[in-house]
């Protein structure tokens, strides 16, 4: 440009500046539209921490097929086993916070920190949809000499470190909630650990050990067969697909413990995602196909938005922080 | 329904053209996912899961069965030609079976392989159906003093596995032992060996180090070669099984299938101790075991045979008592459930449907599989022939994409570029890896039910010996002892006279 | 031979009382109750103990009469494999930063045209087909997830 000339205002100019400026501010300060208004663009995928197959994968991929009915882009599940659940975890916490990657997660990530020798905080990862509560059961031999679950303890007591029970690996959700159970009652258990609950289960129908500590849903099928019979469930109301097996509370023991799951994304994926994402999921939750599937293999029902999850959460820590160092679990 | 007549009441059903036709899809499925090292059938079922949503449940068990037996034939061709076992059970047919290849044979070996599985197969399902109840209760006898027993009879076959030095045999199953140490405790939870290595909490991986050991070292070494000669060190002789393969090949056979048959019921038993089994058993008996190693057929026919059989034992406890005895099984399992399929003593009264279509599927699955492999061994031979330069790239990127897809981490291939070296060294210095690899699965399961057993005997060691059966498998292990000691000792008392 | 025993012997001998001192850390237990670092140390003794009569059969032998077999069977052989481990290292750490179509082009590309030793041309079609043919096996047909890295390809 000549030295001496002046810059001239011309209109066109104006209407170049503004509209650079404006381009400049949307994408500065809009920089969260294009997500929030074509979320989602892309496929999602959901991380799940454990081997394919098992309950909480079956769950999974069950509500990712209908998440994805309803998004309308592909929700892929995949398995990051390892660890317990601490490699998926990891792999969860760690992700980009867009939405596009998210996890399952269970209280056994909690359980972890007082019962394992490294753990994955929940505070890393941002609640979206609690979908399932599964409550620890006590389960027997259909030809065991106890009719109910009064029976058993009392035989426990008087034999103490005679019954074995097993659970589905040691420290694991079922281990405790075994553990916590002979502490409230007074009992001496011995505890059998197993790589998972189906061969737990089968020990007990095959007559290795007296019980085990897992889930309704995890032992349902051997029940069905007949070979194995659930004197009680720690939960506060009756599973609907055993309506006949009454409750440790009904039985005069306050206790209630079991694994919960819940969708989960990292830490701080925005909240209008967070929101859509609740919202298809708590639809998928209600669908009458999903209530099918669930109650069909004996999964528990319950549902909990990122707030109560995260309440739960904080509230698991304390109650695991109270009472979990006391069984003697970690050894680390 | 007694057996005969549920037998064809599922013909009839498996025959649908809808249901064939989803037969075909999975064995073809299944040989692909076979023949790619790493993604076992583990991994397929998984991913294939959400497509047999919308299928009506025999039809998706029936897929997902063809899947399964196809990686199982799959597995055993890579095994063959380029030494890279595509699941673990066909690690004991790299032994001979890649020799074989060599020397030009891959022919007869694939071949053979194909045939034996197929008769195996075939054998077995017999047994499925006639000896399915009872059979079913016998699964449930097992606990985990039975299993040491057993196990304890495949650790010592493990060092009969060897070609060269005992000594050094037994070192790399001792070494494979050790790696197995490696992660989580499994009665206690504590983290050993791992360095604090998220990754190493499960232990060290399987398919990477069978993919590096077996495959990446044979490359390496291979490479070795300016002229890039390739596996071939002999022309290529027979496209088929010869007339003396079948003759060396049938005894191994029926013992094959007969071993793997009754392994494969017991849950857990799993198609490495069978096939590890028949391969020394077949050794062990054979008029020329200095040979095994370098090539012969009845240490393809015997080991195939018996993993193919295994499958259709271990459908026993998972139709009948819903009881899965392995990974694949558990995901049969999982697609049942998802179908609303309780397998379990009332299945064949609930959904008959179900249950002998599932079997007599397997049985077309067999055939299909056989016709499927044998049209392709023309194409195999000639997939030797490309030249090496160019094949090997290729490999390496099947062997680096299939460690990668086991947990979409690549820590499985930095693991398997390790044992890759490791593997190399091993060669050149001396040492066997298929004892390595062997010990190295059995041993966390010898100490993990070990440790449980005493658990459960509340600190006695009598338990192994009270029980019956498990007295049974240790009386075995100790005349296997005795028997591989024995012409050793022999051997020194005639150079002593 | 002699020497490759006495050396590699050696080292598993190491290899050995490593497992062996873990172990004792971890805590052996009482007999009829294992613990964690029971099968370590007593296995790891076992190997060491194994190792070491290698080491000693391998130090008392005769001196073979033959010539010392070479470690590598040709003069350049180590190159070739020396450089094939290059590649394979370099695929693990650009597998996440470029992605798997142009990581895998590359890798193949180098195999051929420096090991292998072949044109340019042949080299790069043939890489190019592999990692897209591959792409779309396992990444289509598969359904396997594999990276897309920065470039996004």
């Amino acid at each position: 440009m000549q030295k001496g000339k002046k810059f001239q205002c011309s209109g066109e100019m104006i209407r170049t500046f503004t509209i650079v400026a404006l381009a400049i501010v949307f994408l500065l300060g809009g920089g969260s539209f294009p997500a929030q208004a074509g979320y989602p663009e892309k496929e999602i995928t959901i991380i799940v921490p454990w081997a394919a197959g098992g309950g909480t994968d079956l769950i999974a991929r069950f509500m990712a097929d209908l998440m994805e009915k309803d998004l309308g882009k592909p929700v892929v599940v995949v398995n990051k086993p390892g660890g317990g659940g601490l490699v998926g975890f990891k792999q969860i916490a760690a992700a980009p916070p867009d939405g596009y990657t998210l996890g399952i997660t269970t209280n056994s990530q909690i359980l972890q920190k007082y019962s394992a020798s490294s753990y994955q905080d929940w505070r890393e990862m941002a609640p979206i949809a609690l979908h399932n509560y599964d409550p620890s059961g006590f389960t027997v031999k259909a030809e065991a000499p106890w009719k109910n679950i009064k029976e058993a303890l009392d035989w426990a007591k008087a034999n103490p470190g005679k019954m074995r029970v097993a659970n589905s690996g040691p420290g694991a959700i079922w281990h405790v909630a075994a553990a916590l159970l002979g502490s409230k009652t007074g009992v001496q258990f011995t505890h059998v650990p197993y790589a998972g609950a189906n061969p737990a289960s089968v020990a007990v129908a095959g007559g290795h050990v007296e019980a085990t500590s897992v889930s309704p849903a995890e032992v349902g099928t051997l029940v069905r067969g007949g070979k194995l019979r659930i004197l009680a469930i720690a939960a506060d109301k009756r599973e609907p697909l055993f309506p006949d097996v009454p409750t440790l509370k009904e039985s005069g023991i306050d206790f209630a413990f079991g694994v919960w799951r819940c969708l989960v994304g990292p830490k701080n994926t925005p909240k209008e995602v967070i929101s859509k994402l609740e919202a298809s999921a708590k639809k998928a939750v209600n669908d009458p196909r999903f209530k099918d599937f669930m109650t069909k293999n004996g999964f528990g029902q319950m549902y909990l938005g990122p707030a109560e999850s995260a309440a739960l959460m904080a509230q698991d820590e304390k109650d695991f922080e109270k009472i979990v160092p006391g069984l003697g679990l970690k050894k680390n | 329904m007694d057996s005969i007549a549920g037998l064809f009441y599922g013909l009839g059903i498996a025959l649908q053209p809808q249901n064939i036709f989803f037969c075909f899809l999975g064995c073809f499925v299944g040989t692909l996912i076979g023949v790619l090292p790493g993604l076992g059938p583990g991994g397929a079922l998984a991913l294939l899961l959400p497509v047999t949503f919308a299928l009506p449940p025999s039809t998706a068990i029936i897929m997902l069965s063809g899947i399964y037996y196809g990686a199982m034939y799959g597995g055993s061709t890579t095994s063959i030609l380029i030494n890279i076992p595509g699941e673990a059970a066909s690690v004991v047919t790299c032994l001979d079976g890649y020799q074989m290849a060599r020397k030009g044979r891959a022919g007869p070996a694939l071949g053979m392989a194909a045939i034996a599985s197929f008769i195996a197969g075939t054998i077995s399902l017999f047994g499925l159906l006639f000896l399915a109840p009872p059979f079913a209760n016998f699964a449930l006898k097992f606990s985990s003093p039975e299993y040491v027993s057993l196990i304890f009879c495949g650790l010592i076959l493990v060092s009969y596995l060897g070609a060269g030095s005992k000594l050094k045999a037994f070192m790399m199953g001792t070494l494979g032992l050790l790696l197995g140490t490696i992660g989580t405790d499994p009665i206690e939870g504590i983290e050993r060996f791992s360095f604090g290595v998220p990754y190493l909490m499960d232990g060290v991986g399987l398919i990477p180090v069978i993919m590096g050991l077996f495959g990446i070292s044979e490359i390496l070494l291979n490479l070795e070669e300016a002229g890039f000669a390739g596996i071939l060190t002999e022309k290529i002789k027979n496209l088929f099984p010869t007339q003396k393969d079948w003759k060396d090949s049938a005894w191994p056979i029926v013992r094959g299938t007969v071993l793997g048959f009754f392994v494969g019921v017991i849950p857990g038993g799993n198609t490495v101790i069978s096939s590890t089994m028949s391969y020394a058993l077949e050794k062990k008996i054979s008029k020329h075991p200095e040979k095994f190693g370098t090539g012969v057929i009845e240490g393809v026919a015997g080991p195939e045979s018996a993993n193919n059989s295994g499958p259709s034992g271990s459908f026993i406890p998972l139709l009948s008592l819903g009881i899965p005895t392995n990974s694949t099984m558990a995901l049969l399992l999982a697609s049942l459930m998802i179908h609303g399929v309780s397998p379990g003593p009332f299945l064949i009264s609930q959904n008959p449907e179900v249950f002998w279509s599932v079997i007599a599927s397997m049985y077309i699955g067999n055939l299909m599989l056989l016709a499927l492999n044998l049209p392709l061994l023309g194409l195999w031979i000639q997939v030797i022939k490309i030249p090496y330069a160019f094949f090997f790239p290729v490999i390496f990127l099947f062997c680096l994409l299939g460690s990668y897809s086991l947990g979409n981490t690549v820590f499985d291939i930095g693991v398997m570029i390790f044992f890759g070296i490791v593997g190399f060294l091993m060669k050149k210095y001396g040492y066997e890896s298929a004892p390595l690899v062997l010990a190295f699965i059995l041993g966390p399961m010898f100490e993990d039910h070990f440790r449980r057993s005493l658990v459960l005997s509340f600190g006695s060691f009598g338990i192994f010996f009270e029980r019956p059966i498990s007295a049974v498998f240790l009386v075995l292990a100790i005349l296997l002892l005795l028997i591989s000691i024995f012409p050793a000792l022999k051997r020194r008392k005639e150079r002593s006279a | 031979m002699k020497s490759r025993d006495t050396g590699s012997s050696l080292i598993f001998l190491i290899l050995g009382l490593s497992f062996v001192a873990g172990g004792l850390r971890m805590g052996l237990g009482p007999l009829n109750a294992p613990g964690a670092g029971f099968f370590p140390a007593v296995i790891g003794g076992l190997f060491t103990l194994l190792s070491g009569t290698l080491f000693v059969r391998a130090v008392v032998a005769e001196k073979p009469d033959r010539e010392k077999a070479n470690f590598w069977r040709e003069e350049r052989s180590w190159v070739r494999v020396f450089l094939s481990l290059l590649s394979l290292v370099f695929f693990l750490a650009a597998l996440n930063y470029l992605g798997y179509i142009l990581t895998t082009a590359l890798f193949i590309l180098f195999l051929l045209k420096v090991v292998g030793k072949k044109g340019w041309t042949v080299s790069i079609l043939i890489a190019i087909a592999a990692s897209l043919g591959s792409y779309a096996l396992f990444r289509m047909g598969l359904g396997v997830l594999l990276p897309r890295g920065w470039i996004s390809l």
